[in-house]
């Protein structure tokens, strides 16, 4: 058994908080970081690594403030706050690839979180009952994207018993100067609130300095895009749709830079290397669009995928959707970095987004991934499907479940992935 | 006494129908239904049809029933509507506007923003969306609305409040002749009837089914149902049936509706469109709270308060199949009611239908624990 094999089964079997912490500790020192950042085949997949269990040691270590958070927040406010972000939709990601989402998702369900319920936070909230997670100094939460996290949430701050520490940021459906103002104040309030919870105020500087760092970050991630607009070959085991803790939580921090920095070295260095390759263009992979997310337990989708010569080009949640930020006007920079997301208001931001993407990429077709219990997404299913149609993008929905195997159908999925290939590799 | 056919008799809209007043839709309790009426238009809430036959090819199958119902209506025009003013208040409604607009062509829509915090600069924030919103309706009119007519609308949408709120605590007081399937069905058919001429009607029908012996000394122990937007008379039959006491409720379709008027200060004749706009923006804010609003403490401690002022001694926790909003209120309703030492009963139904046998069995057995 490899290392990653040990400890997965060395949490599975001991489920406890104290000892997550511990075993953070441990490998969260840095020669065993080092070490356990070796047995990595990329580049990429091992800063990925180094830098996740970096930043979930901090959640732990005790060390500073806890903020818990909804994925769709921009952390660049926790960091310029001074607070180690946990993102429990993150998290039941991580549960499930650990094995550990069936105990989560049980737990939930003794609690009588319906079983129709996303789970990403029906897992989360199994985790919260467990008591696996650091206990949050306060908890912030939005009804961007959908509405999952401001009720889940809600049952977090019951739990921890801080529910006058509970926030919703409130952000508008539509985009113009009058939502931007009334998000920006939301912001300007909280971060008070948080200053008097942190006991270190808001230091405007520390803000202009994390906003400049996203930036920077937004340069990598953008120049990281624009190499996979051409690339086919990739590293062995990168898979775009493992980045959802550092497009989300980094930003605003140094290891956010170093890492979109990193992997952008590295495929474009995989780029020079495909550029010089003549057997690359006799029979090149279908291009495939990836929209929504992923199963984060172990499955055979790369393996169905590439078998029948297709390539994930781009997925949807790397898509970089907010423009340069302004250092100076902090508030209103996160404000409107929310507003632009694709998932905010009407389909048609995400709709717009996706052609972008559909047509920058070229891509052959599309497979949108609709996971039990998320409503925004699937509720648009029909929608995309027409749209790219009109586009003459095919699209593939693959119905399945992200964290719980047990509501997904693995024969089924891979019957329509096969058959869907069938209809690219004919066209 | 059977009052079904006296209610559809009774309380057809003769007057409305004749004004032939265009109807505009609408499609959640968020939506002030003072601005359609003040432009001159019928507010109608879609009830949808329930019996869904291509609504399956536009959503998936574990999305909400009244949405998918209330699509299949408008698919195939069924209300004749000049437009419809949709609000955002849960994901699956965002994305029936979203179908509404991509594939009706010919329906003007609007989406109306509702703030789900209630403090001062929501309440600011959302009296602006209420400027768009009248900028829509007045757009379909051709017209613009004058203040005097907001103003004779918020008066006449309180009177309605106000009346509803009367029947419906003379109703829980089992003051009526009415049984749990009539009383639904007066809400419901009000959702869509807000003329001078409705109102009249319902004030009289209140009086015809007055009955003279107030409390019933042997009623069964109180029952409160909480819930979204529930029209199933096959439930409000059986409950009828199984004689549930039913005192209070908290429900899209009933006192989430009417309770709350606008509160209108006294000197208003002057007041600009800005100010009568707030005003209605504190009403909707400030109504009793949707599960979809961000403050479940304040929800949970008015649910409570209900609860005791009503000596409740169950719950009944009725949700349509994946609505997030409700289904995730229910651990916590049910912890937070335990504390009380008062039960909640989960029922989960479709829009168009529900087990019937073993919702009777698992009330059944509920009632008869208390
Ligand atoms: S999968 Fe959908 S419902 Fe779940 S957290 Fe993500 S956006 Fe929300
Ligand atoms: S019942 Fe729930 S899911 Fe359906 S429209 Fe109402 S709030 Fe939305």
């Amino acid at each position: 058994m490899g290392i990653k094999e040990k400890i997965k089964t060395n949490i599975q079997r001991n489920l406890d908080q104290r000892y997550f912490r511990r075993l953070l500790g441990i490998i969260a020192t840095r020669p065993v970081l080092f070490a356990y950042g070796n047995t990595f085949s990329s580049i990429s997949d091992k800063y990925l690594n180094i830098f996740s269990i970096e930043s979930i040691r901090d959640a732990y270590s005790g060390n500073k403030p806890v903020g818990f958070g909804s994925i769709f927040l921009p952390y660049e406010f926790f960091n310029a706050m001074g607070v180690s972000p946990l993102l429990p939709e993150v998290m039941a990601g991580f549960t499930a690839g650990l094995g550990l989402s069936d105990q989560t998702v049980k737990k939930a369900s003794a609690r009588w979180y319906s079983q129709d319920l996303c789970t990403f936070h029906r897992s989360a909230s199994g985790a919260v009952e467990l008591d696996l997670f650091p206990r949050p100094d306060f908890i912030l939460c939005t009804n961007l994207a959908c509405d999952a996290a401001q009720k889940s949430f809600y049952h977090y701050a019951v739990n921890y018993n801080i529910q006058n520490r509970y926030y919703h940021l409130d952000v508008p459906y539509h985009y113009n100067s009058r939502s931007l103002r009334y998000l920006a104040d939301q912001l300007e309030k909280l971060a008070e609130k948080i200053g008097d919870i942190t006991g270190k105020g808001v230091d405007l500087d520390r803000f202009a300095e994390t906003i400049e760092l996203s930036n920077e970050f937004r340069k990598w991630a953008v120049k990281l895009n624009n190499v996979r607009k051409e690339l086919l070959t990739y590293p062995p085991h990168f898979n775009g749709l493992n980045f959802i803790l550092p497009f989300h939580a980094f930003p605003g921090t140094q290891q956010a830079v170093k890492l979109y920095k990193n992997i952008y070295l590295e495929l474009d260095s995989f780029l020079q290397k495909q550029r010089k390759d003549p057997d690359i263009h006799k029979n090149p992979p279908k291009k495939i669009l990836w929209l929504h997310l992923k199963p984060y337990y172990r499955n055979e989708i790369s393996d169905i995928l590439e078998n029948g010569n297709c390539r994930v080009v781009f997925e949807e949640i790397n898509y970089v959707y907010w423009p340069e930020l302004d250092p100076s006007r902090p508030f209103e920079s996160l404000a409107l970095k929310m507003l632009s997301h694709p998932l905010r208001g009407n389909i048609s931001n995400r709709t717009d987004a996706i052609g972008k993407m559909a047509e920058e990429y070229g891509v052959d077709g599309a497979i949108l991934f609709t996971h039990w219990g998320c409503r925004q997404s699937n509720g648009g299913s029909r929608i995309i499907k027409d749209y790219l149609k009109s586009r003459g993008v095919p699209l593939l929905v693959l119905d399945g479940d992200c964290v719980d195997r047990a509501n997904s159908s693995t024969g089924q999925i891979k019957t329509r992935l096969q058959g869907y290939m069938e209809i690219l590799n004919c066209g | 006494m059977k009052n079904n056919l006296i209610i559809e008799d009774f309380l057809k809209e003769k007057g409305v129908q004749k004004e032939k007043l265009k109807k505009i839709g609408w499609f959640c309790t968020y939506t002030p239904e003072e601005l359609i009426t003040a432009s001159g238009f019928s507010p109608v809430r879609v009830m949808g049809n329930k019996n869904t036959v291509k609504s399956g090819s536009y959503f998936p199958i574990n999305f909400c029933p009244y949405l998918k119902s209330a699509w299949e209506s408008l698919l195939a025009s069924e209300d004749g509507l000049q437009g419809a003013v949709f609000t955002d208040s849960c994901d699956g409604m965002r994305r029936l506007y979203d179908t509404a607009e991509y594939y009706l062509k010919d329906l003007p829509v609007f989406m109306l923003n509702v703030p789900r915090n209630t403090d001062s600069r929501s309440i600011d924030f959302y009296s602006s969306n209420l400027e768009d919103m009248l900028v829509f309706i007045e757009g379909i009119k051709g017209k613009q609305t004058s203040n005097q007519d907001l103003l004779k609308a918020l008066r006449l949408h309180n009177r309605k409040r106000n009346l509803l709120k009367e029947f419906s605590t003379s109703f829980f007081n089992n003051k009526y002749s009415l049984d749990i399937s009539d009383y639904y069905r007066v809400m419901e058919i009000s959702l869509s009837r807000t003329s001078e001429t409705f109102l009249d009607k319902l004030q009289s029908f209140k009086e015809l089914i007055s009955k003279n012996n107030n409390k019933d000394k042997t009623r069964k122990p109180g029952i409160m149902i909480i819930g979204n937007f529930i029209t199933e008379q096959k439930l409000w039959k059986m409950f009828t049936d199984l004689d549930v006491n039913l005192v209070s409720d908290d429900l899209c379709v009933s006192s989430r509706y009417y309770q709350g008027p606008v509160r209108i200060p006294s000197f208003m004749e002057g007041a600009d469109r800005k100010k009568i706009l707030h005003l209605i923006a504190e009403r909707y804010l400030n109504k009793p709270a949707c599960m979809r609003m961000s403050d479940m403490g304040s929800k949970i401690s008015q649910l409570k308060k209900e609860a005791s002022d009503n000596d409740i001694r169950g719950i009944i926790f009725i949700s349509l199949k994946f609505c997030d909003n409700v289904i995730y209120t229910f651990p916590l309703i049910r912890k937070e009611f335990a504390g009380l030492k008062i039960p909640v009963l989960y029922l989960e139904i479709e829009y168009s239908n529900f087990s019937e046998g073993q919702s009777n069995t698992r009330t059944q057995a509920f009632l008869e624990m208390l």
